[in-house]
Formats: C-alpha cells, sequence, structure tokens
C-alpha cells in the first residue's frame, strides 16, 4: 500500500465513533438485571443443537411418563393389602391407599465419560467440562405382597475441572 | 454484590466498545434507531450467555450484530428497500462520528460523506477494519467472505476514498 492510503487509514482511525445513547444503555440495563434473576448457572454456556436439545427433551418426557407410571401402577400393587377396597358409584374397583410407600433402592453405574469443551467461569478460570453418564436403577420392593417394580433412567452428569484453556 | 459487580463490569465494557458496535450497526441498519435496537439485542445475547466462549467472542458479537440487523432488515421489510437503493446503508445523516474541534470538523463531515457513498460491501470491511481492529481472516469469516475478498474489498474502499478526499495536507 503506498503512503498516502496509510496516511487515510491513521486519518481514519483517529476519528471517534459516536457514542450510543443513554437510552440504549437503559434499556441494556433493563434486559441484564431481567436475565440475572435466571443467570444462576455460573458457567457459561454454548446453547445446545437443535438434534441434542430434542434428545434432551426426549429423555424428560420418558422420565416424566415413567414417573407417571410408577406412581399409578404402585397404588395398585402396592396397597392393593393394606388398602380398603370399595365400589365406587359406577360399580367398578377403586382403591384408597392408606399405606406409606417404601423407600427405593438406588443403583447407579457409570457407563462412559467424555470430555467436552472449555470454558470460563465469570471469574474468568479457565475449566473443563466433562460429560458422565451413568444409568440410575431404583427398585421397589412391597415385602407385603413381594411384588417390586424396577425403573432404569438414564443421567448425565457435567463436572468441571481446572484447565489450562490455550 | 455480584450483580452491582456485573452492572459495572458491563457498562465498562460498553462505554469502550460500544461506540464501535454502534458505528459496524450502522452500516447494516437504516436509521440510528435501528442500530441502537440491533446492538441491544446482540450485546445482551452476547454478555450474558457467548463472553466466556472459548475462541473469538467479539468476532461472534459482530456476527451476532449483523445477523440482527438483517433479521431487523427482514422484518421490517426494509431489507429490498436497501439492495436497490445505490446509497446503501446509512441513510439517516445522524453523524457517525464524534464532531472534531474546528476545522477538522469539516474534515470529519467529508469522510463521513464519502464513507456513506462507498458501496455496502466495502463500507463494511472498512469499518470491521479500521474501527473494529479485525484481521482480513476475522472480516471473512463475519462476513462470509474469503479473507481475500475482503482484503481486496478494503484497498477498493480506501482507494475510492482517496479519490473523494482532497488530502489532508498540500505539499
Amino acid at each position: 500500500m503506498d503512503d498516502s492510503l496509510i496516511e487515510l487509514e491513521q486519518e481514519l482511525a483517529r476519528l471517534r465513533p459516536v457514542k450510543p445513547s443513554l437510552a440504549l444503555q437503559a434499556r441494556i440495563e433493563a434486559d441484564l438485571a431481567r436475565g440475572d434473576s435466571r443467570a444462576e448457572i455460573p458457567l457459561t454456556e454454548k446453547p445446545l443443537s437443535g438434534a441434542r436439545r430434542n434428545l434432551r427433551m426426549a429423555w424428560s418426557l420418558c422420565a416424566a411418563a415413567a414417573a407417571v407410571i410408577v406412581a399409578t401402577t404402585w397404588r395398585g400393587v402396592g396397597t392393593e393389602p393394606v388398602g380398603m377396597d370399595r365400589r365406587n358409584e359406577s360399580g367398578t374397583d377403586a382403591v384408597v391407599s392408606n399405606a406409606t410407600p417404601p423407600s427405593a433402592d438406588v443403583a447407579t453405574v457409570l457407563y462412559g465419560a467424555s470430555p467436552e469443551s472449555g470454558v470460563y467461569l465469570h471469574d474468568q478460570t479457565p475449566v473443563q467440562q466433562v460429560r458422565y453418564r451413568y444409568l440410575d436403577t431404583y427398585t421397589w420392593r412391597n415385602p407385603a405382597t413381594h411384588a417390586s417394580m424396577q425403573w432404569t433412567v438414564p443421567r448425565d452428569e457435567i463436572r468441571v475441572v481446572a484447565a489450562s484453556l490455550h | 454484590m455480584e450483580a452491582s459487580h456485573e452492572t459495572a463490569s458491563w457498562k465498562e465494557w460498553f462505554a469502550e466498545h460500544g461506540p464501535r458496535l454502534l458505528l459496524c450497526a450502522r452500516q447494516w441498519t437504516r436509521t440510528l434507531a435501528d442500530a441502537e435496537d440491533v446492538v441491544q439485542e446482540a450485546f445482551v445475547r452476547y454478555w450474558r450467555h457467548q463472553r466466556g466462549l472459548p475462541g473469538n467472542p467479539k468476532a461472534l458479537l459482530l456476527v451476532s450484530v449483523r445477523r440482527a440487523a438483517f433479521d431487523l432488515a427482514r422484518r421490517t421489510l426494509r431489507r429490498q428497500a436497501r439492495e436497490e437503493n445505490s446509497d446503501g446503508g446509512l441513510e439517516d445523516r445522524q453523524g457517525l462520528f464524534a464532531p472534531l474541534p474546528g476545522e477538522g470538523d469539516e474534515r470529519r463531515r467529508e469522510i463521513e460523506a464519502a464513507l456513506r457513498r462507498l458501496p455496502d460491501e466495502q463500507r463494511e470491511v472498512l469499518v470491521l477494519k479500521i474501527w473494529q481492529e479485525r484481521t482480513f481472516d476475522e472480516i471473512g469469516g463475519i462476513l462470509e467472505i474469503s479473507p481475500n475478498t475482503a482484503a481486496s474489498r478494503y484497498r477498493y474502499a480506501l482507494a475510492a476514498l482517496r479519490q473523494q478526499l482532497e488530502p489532508l495536507c498540500h505539499g
């Protein structure tokens, strides 16, 4: 580049763009203040990709459906001997339980661990994210009837470990 | 405490980088008000979610500003008008740069007028290079063009400006 263009570059660089209005700063402040109550996660995360978001939603729905099934089935299986039978107005069976639900045994299996992207905490500490994949198996047993129910659900856990990101 | 620290932190950042960011946004919008809307949207997203990302988050912010500007243009059906308008963006006549004292301000107005006459694709490269201090690689990434194209548009822009502007010093 010749000298006159370099001079022109320098002249342009000396110009200072006008400042944004105070109204804009106030709007940003209001936006960020609204977000503060939601932004409790100390990490800055990448947004989930569409496929990953769908997968997570599918697992959530499965877990919710399983919970509903457990709740409704347990009423029938576990409470029959100690519950109070009665007929409702339509003539079908209904069970009213006065039994306390038994506690569940939980077994956890770690079946995978994989490093993910590095991120910075709010204090700019670099950390490495590591995803651990578990299978949690919940087992309910009713000692009165010897009925049992097992529910296995996958769980992902992301932990952060100190790292040097260069 | 944390919230007030955060507030001070973004204000400091915005005081330093906000004017240049707004200048960029004005390359891709028709009015100052539109540019401020775009900066607001992109900056809030950046501050909440993107500033800690590895790599080059500031370049990501510029990409966000550009996309937000194009989204706004689509929403308001202004994009077509912009493409048909040989004057390009920067349609409003509010100043791009802070006034300079004395005769320098006349020169500033000349430069602004010359900038407005540049083709959009040259001006956006020039603004990213001079006032955002981006490399041609980064500019290529932001504008989705090759670094060589960015470099040649930059040279064309400077040459066009030189043609339009009287030299600052005679002799």
